[in-house]
């Protein structure tokens, strides 16, 4: 009887459970507006469903819990998935049906791929946003997952790279800061605090500053050294020249007063614009950020921790902004030459030429037409009346010292004619806000990159360094050098990083994170 | 009647200025083969065989990969093709 019942309530299970495999089935069949991402889940696992078997919850609140958390530690908003409703409908523990586990699923399972490649399409964001979207291929991670192992999913996914998981360090660490009620708004002094004062809100910010890890030994009222020190530490993260005390108006002062609601969402906006870069990044790889003006360089092979170097950029101005992308570095040209494109010629160099002709000659340009490649006579050129409508040259720097790329130059691959180089301009290196270029990155030490690139071959450090030009010397042509191994090259704006155990803050000069809060309100997310 | 109107355009001008739609409308048609393209940070140089001026593709153009392919294979194989520019001679198609 026992045995009898046994195989009757088995037989009844399986019937329940084939059932809905064969609804899932079905569903795919006749619903061709069915969600690919859904429909390739469910393919990949024979349709057998996660959250919902035998007609009740797979799926406990606890999983969801533990769902939420990790949603939450990736920086993406459990609202943007129906979480509420979702607990709302396991909580009742009605019965399941089709549709409950499609709901389920549908949201859930977007919330994995958004870990994976981001909410948008980077390239919607605005011009400046060059990076591909990126296509979820782990779907063998799906085949088997169950709701009790969906959470650790997240972990699974997620891009493998040191941005992101120090971002996620900063973003825990932010929220736990946030949860604690610690950030405290500290009282605006009257009048700009000097070095050597005391003032009560000197040691309230000493503590904030402590908060993010700055390690300030002592959190007294006095404006001392260490603090000083600290400050200008900040000074040069924001990219502000260096300040005498603390003012009420500063820079300074609004990250010391911002709302940590903004920062933790800055964090989160910070991931999402991680998520463009390769899940994981090449051993050996070169990273331009923006929103510090600064260069790395990452060799595993040479060092596995740290970069390799690191040195001081410059970026493209607010009004000429250098794209954000991913592209390789693949020659090195000594000794440049430098052809001014047709915007700069007409805003810059042509009001220069109609007062005084001799500007070519003094800067070492000549003039070359652009259907026979010669040379012309400048004396020819009737500057007056040059237009873009009857233009037939181009200015063409020779090489130089001072030649507008320095004296070597790394051509990328882009379309957008973004390349990395030297500058003839290298004291403005010294400043500490560096997007003073045309869209190109001007690296502070071309030639230790250079070496760099070229190790290994005939190439070494004193045949670069007599190859290229010195003050005052005139080199008739360059010289181009192909890499045999090509340098992948990340063009970022990260704005928050993670550096030792503290937390820095860099300005978003080009409005990046506004232009990606913007559009991803736009698109109903960030509930 | 005719004075009139004319006043009633000039006035449309003057407080709307050229629309897009109309300044395209002002498109020109060259018929020629490229000889160059030369890279510019806005996008490339255009030369041509004949004609003396040189156009202008924006890295932003819409089609710029179609019209860009276009234009290559006209360098390549030295073939006439029909490029539209607007009145500041940026390529608007190539055919």
């Amino acid at each position: 009887m026992l045995v009898r019942l046994f195989i009757a309530i088995t037989a009844l299970s399986s019937f329940v459970f084939a059932q809905t495999a064969v609804e899932l089935n079905n569903y795919f069949a006749t619903t061709p507006t069915a969600p690919t991402y859904l429909k390739k889940t469910y393919q990949n696992r024979n349709f057998e469903p996660i959250f919902a078997r035998n007609g009740q919850w797979a799926i406990s609140l606890g999983d969801l819990e533990a769902i939420r958390t990790a949603i939450k530690s990736h920086g993406l908003s459990a609202g943007d998935y129906q979480f509420q409703n979702i607990t709302e409908l396991v909580k009742q523990n009605g019965p399941t049906d089709l549709k409950t586990e499609l709901f389920v699923a549908e949201n859930l399972l977007k919330s994995i791929i958004h870990t994976v490649g981001g909410r948008i399409d980077p390239r919607k964001i605005n011009d400046d946003v060059k990076y591909e979207p990126k296509a979820f291929t782990q779907w063998n991670l799906l085949t088997t997952v169950s709701a009790a192992t969906f959470a650790n999913l997240y972990n699974q996914v997620a891009p493998k790279n040191k941005f992101y998981s120090g971002l996620r360090k900063v973003l825990a660490r932010l929220s736990d800061i946030e949860d604690r009620n610690l950030w405290v708004t500290v009282e605006k002094p009257t009048n700009t605090i000097l070095f050597g004062q005391s003032h009560s809100s000197v040691a309230a910010i000493k503590a904030k500053l402590n908060l993010l890890g700055y390690g300030i030994s002592n959190e007294s009222p006095l404006y001392d050294s260490e603090f000083d020190a600290v400050l200008k530490n900040i000074q040069l993260d924001l990219s502000v020249p260096f300040e005498k005390g603390l003012s009420k108006d500063s820079k300074t002062w609004r990250l010391i007063n911002s709302e940590i609601r903004s920062r933790v969402r800055e964090t989160e906006l910070n991931l999402e614009k991680v998520r463009w870069m390769s899940d994981v990044l090449e051993s050996r790889h070169a990273i331009a950020n923006i929103a510090n003006q600064m260069f790395y360089v990452q060799d595993a092979d040479i060092n596995s921790n740290d970069y390799i170097m690191q040195f001081k950029a410059i970026g493209g101005q607010t009004s000429r902004r250098t794209p954000l992308m991913k592209d390789k570095v693949q020659s090195v040209i000594l000794n440049p030459t430098w052809t001014a494109t047709m915007n700069i010629f007409f805003k810059d160099k042509l009001p220069i030429l109609k007062k005084n002709p001799g500007y070519l000659k003094q800067h070492g340009y000549k003039i070359i037409n652009l259907k026979t490649d010669q040379e012309v006579d400048p004396a020819s050129i009737d500057w007056a009346n040059v237009s873009r409508n009857n233009i037939d040259f181009q200015i063409v720097q020779q090489p130089s010292y001072d030649n507008a790329l320095g004296v070597v130059k790394f051509p990328m691959t882009n379309r957008y004619s973004i390349y990395l180089h030297d500058t003839g301009d290298r004291h403005l290196f010294k400043n500490n806000y560096r997007l003073l270029s045309s869209g190109c990155v001007r690296l502070e030490k071309p030639l230790d990159f250079a070496e760099y690139l070229l190790k290994g071959t005939t190439w070494t450090r004193a045949k670069i360094d007599a190859t290229v030009a010195k003050p005052g010397q005139k080199i008739e042509k360059d010289t181009g050098i192909r890499l045999s191994k090509p340098l992948t090259i990340y063009i970022v704006s990260l704005t928050v990083a993670e550096s030792g155990n503290k937390i820095q803050f860099f300005d978003d000069y080009y409005g990046l994170n506004s232009a990606l809060y913007k559009k991803l309100l736009a698109q109903g997310l960030l509930k | 009647m005719k004075y009139f109107l004319f006043a009633i355009s000039m006035l449309i001008i003057f407080f709307f200025g050229i629309s897009d739609a109309l300044a395209n409308n002002l498109a020109s048609l060259v018929t020629d083969t490229v000889l160059k393209i030369k890279e510019d940070d806005d996008g490339k140089i255009i030369v041509l065989k004949n004609a003396s001026q040189v156009l202008y593709l924006d890295n932003k153009a819409p089609n710029f990969e179609a019209v860009l392919s276009v234009l290559s294979k006209s360098q390549s194989q030295k073939t006439i093709i029909k490029i539209t520019t607007d009145n500041k001679l940026n390529v608007l198609k190539a055919e």
